[in-house]
């Protein structure tokens, strides 16, 4: 298994950067990539940024092995938490008990409580899935992949259906586990302004091309609104426009 | 508003049996001879006065008990073997066609052939086995097959152990499928059941009585007989798809 994807055990203390080298992707009518490389840096908030349709989900699941490629992926760490673009939640079991799922032997009650305490969901605890609005389990996906300890993090679009204020707040409760963990995150948004509050670099594809590679400086979580050129640059790269 | 929902669900069936007891009751005062056609109420009295019969309750007795185990032996190989062939594509491709292969024996060689070879008590059984084994796998592999192939990658993903995504991602998950094909699986056993051991003589069974029965003509008790099997595969069947719905509650 490891070798057919080019995965390899990674020291979790200290965070590599996963090298994606000369990957080739199709699907049987599209081609999604061909000759792409990219290198995302351990221990930081990689943002994919792109047009629907462009490879985000394709590229998360490259990196989680869930489907075939070809060229070499190196580096990715062993646990892996993934934020599915859907919730992926098991319709048999309760919100608590989704969460005990993916931990197994290390399901604590206290840790579980804890997680759907951050994300706002402790009263139900008990619901089933059918019993969620679309935010409230996009918030439970999100704290199974909080939940469960990784070194890499899988983000597809995890805030898509939270209001503004709730997404706010679970940047923030983000960057506080990301801080006391140091996980490697990468991280796919339609939305500039998520970009710009949650990431070290936005990476904006485009063809199966990386249009635009921009690097930020400072701290995460960055002010809801304030004016940045990190964000500047990241809306101009979506608009395809050129540097200023 | 509920209880007249339930009141229009029970009415129907109600009424369809009630039809049938009609068409049969014309049908013997038509025919006029009860060797051929016992009128309803001989049918039901001769049902009744086999309460009393302490062979009676002992026939129903084993020929149950031969359904149940014949069932489990159905039931836990097929799980595991739908389980196998969803899994591993070498599994299936060993599987399938033996599948095929034990389909496509007629059901009266199995049957003839078992009474030759094993003994009467347990030949009914391995008859049901043969029968029901293949349905049941067919009914519970696509079951597995609409388990959501996302929240199977998911499970791969999160790392989650073989034996809890058994527990809590497939079986719950083939539960409809588990119970709808055990309820009609289960009273199509009882019959297989019962038809092998009218024809192996089993001693003490449902079968050689109704088989005792035609042999000395006495058609009304052959009847009694029906109406006793018709009951117990009804309310197994009635039973395993109750129990289903308790199960199944997160649906
Ligand atoms: N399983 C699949 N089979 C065939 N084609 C696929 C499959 N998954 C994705 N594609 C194609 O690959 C391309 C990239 O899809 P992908 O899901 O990676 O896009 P995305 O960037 O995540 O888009 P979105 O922002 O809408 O989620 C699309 O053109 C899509 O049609
Ligand atoms: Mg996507």
């Amino acid at each position: 298994m490891g070798d057919t994807f080019g995965r390899q055990g990674g020291d979790p203390m200290e965070m590599k950067n996963i090298r994606l080298e000369n990957i080739g992707k199709n699907y049987a009518k599209a081609q999604v990539y061909d000759h792409f490389s990219l290198e995302i840096e351990g221990g930081k908030i990689t943002c994919l940024l792109g047009e629907s349709g462009c490879g985000k989900t394709t590229l998360l699941n490259m990196l989680a092995s869930l489907t075939p490629y070809e060229g070499k992926i190196s580096n990715v760490p062993p646990r892996i938490s993934y934020i599915f673009q859907e919730e992926r939640l098991l319709p048999n079991l309760t919100v608590y008990g989704n969460i005990r799922y993916v931990l197994g032997k290390d399901a604590d009650r206290d840790k579980i409580m804890d997680v759907l305490e951050k994300v706002e969901l402790a009263g139900k605890a008990d619901a089933y899935p059918k019993e969620l609005s679309g935010g409230q389990a996009q918030r439970v996906s999100i704290a199974r992949a909080f939940a469960y300890p990784s070194e890499l993090i899988l983000m597809d679009e995890p805030f898509s259906s939270l209001d503004t204020g709730l997404k706010i707040r679970l940047i923030d409760v983000f960057c506080k586990l990301w801080k006391e963990e140091n996980r490697t995150a990468v991280f796919v948004t339609h939305d500039a302004e998520e970009a710009y509050m949650l990431s070290h670099r936005a990476v904006v594809l485009k063809g199966g091309k990386i249009a635009a590679d921009i690097a930020a400086e400072g701290d995460v979580p960055r002010a809801y609104g304030a004016p940045s050129k990190y964000r500047e640059e990241i809306i101009r790269a979506l608009l395809g426009q050129e540097k200023a | 508003m509920k209880v007249y929902k339930r009141l229009i669900n029970c009415i129907f069936p109600i009424l369809v049996v009630a039809a049938i007891f009609l068409a049969w009751w014309i049908a013997a005062l038509a025919i006029n001879a009860s060797l051929i056609l016992p009128s309803p109420s001989e049918s039901l009295r001769a049902f009744f006065a086999y309460f009393g019969e302490a062979s009676f309750w002992r026939a129903i007795g084993n020929t149950m008990w031969r359904s149940l185990y014949s069932f489990v032996f159905s039931f836990v190989p097929a799980i595991v073997f739908a389980l196998l062939a969803n899994r591993y594509r070498y599994a299936r491709k060993l599987i399938d066609p033996f599948i095929a292969f034990i389909r496509s024996v007629p059901t009266m060689s199995v049957i003839l052939i078992l009474i030759i070879w094993l003994n009467p008590k347990i030949a009914p059984a391995v008859v049901a086995i043969i029968v029901i084994f293949p349905t049941l796998y067919s009914s519970f592999s696509a079951a597995v097959s609409s388990i959501d192939a996302k929240l199977v990658q998911m499970s791969a993903v999160y790392r989650v152990s073989m034996a809890e995504r058994i527990w809590k991602l497939y079986l719950p998950n083939m539960a409809p499928g588990l119970f709808e094909g055990s309820a009609s699986g289960f009273s199509l056993n009882i019959k297989l059941v019962i038809a092998a051991e009218a024809l192996a003589h089993t001693t003490a069974s449902i079968g050689s009585m109704m088989n005792f029965s035609q042999a000395l003509l006495e058609t009304q008790d052959l009847f009694a007989l029906t109406i006793a099997a018709v009951i117990l595969s009804v309310v197994c069947e009635w039973a395993i798809r109750l129990v289903g719905r308790a199960v199944i509650r997160w649906k």
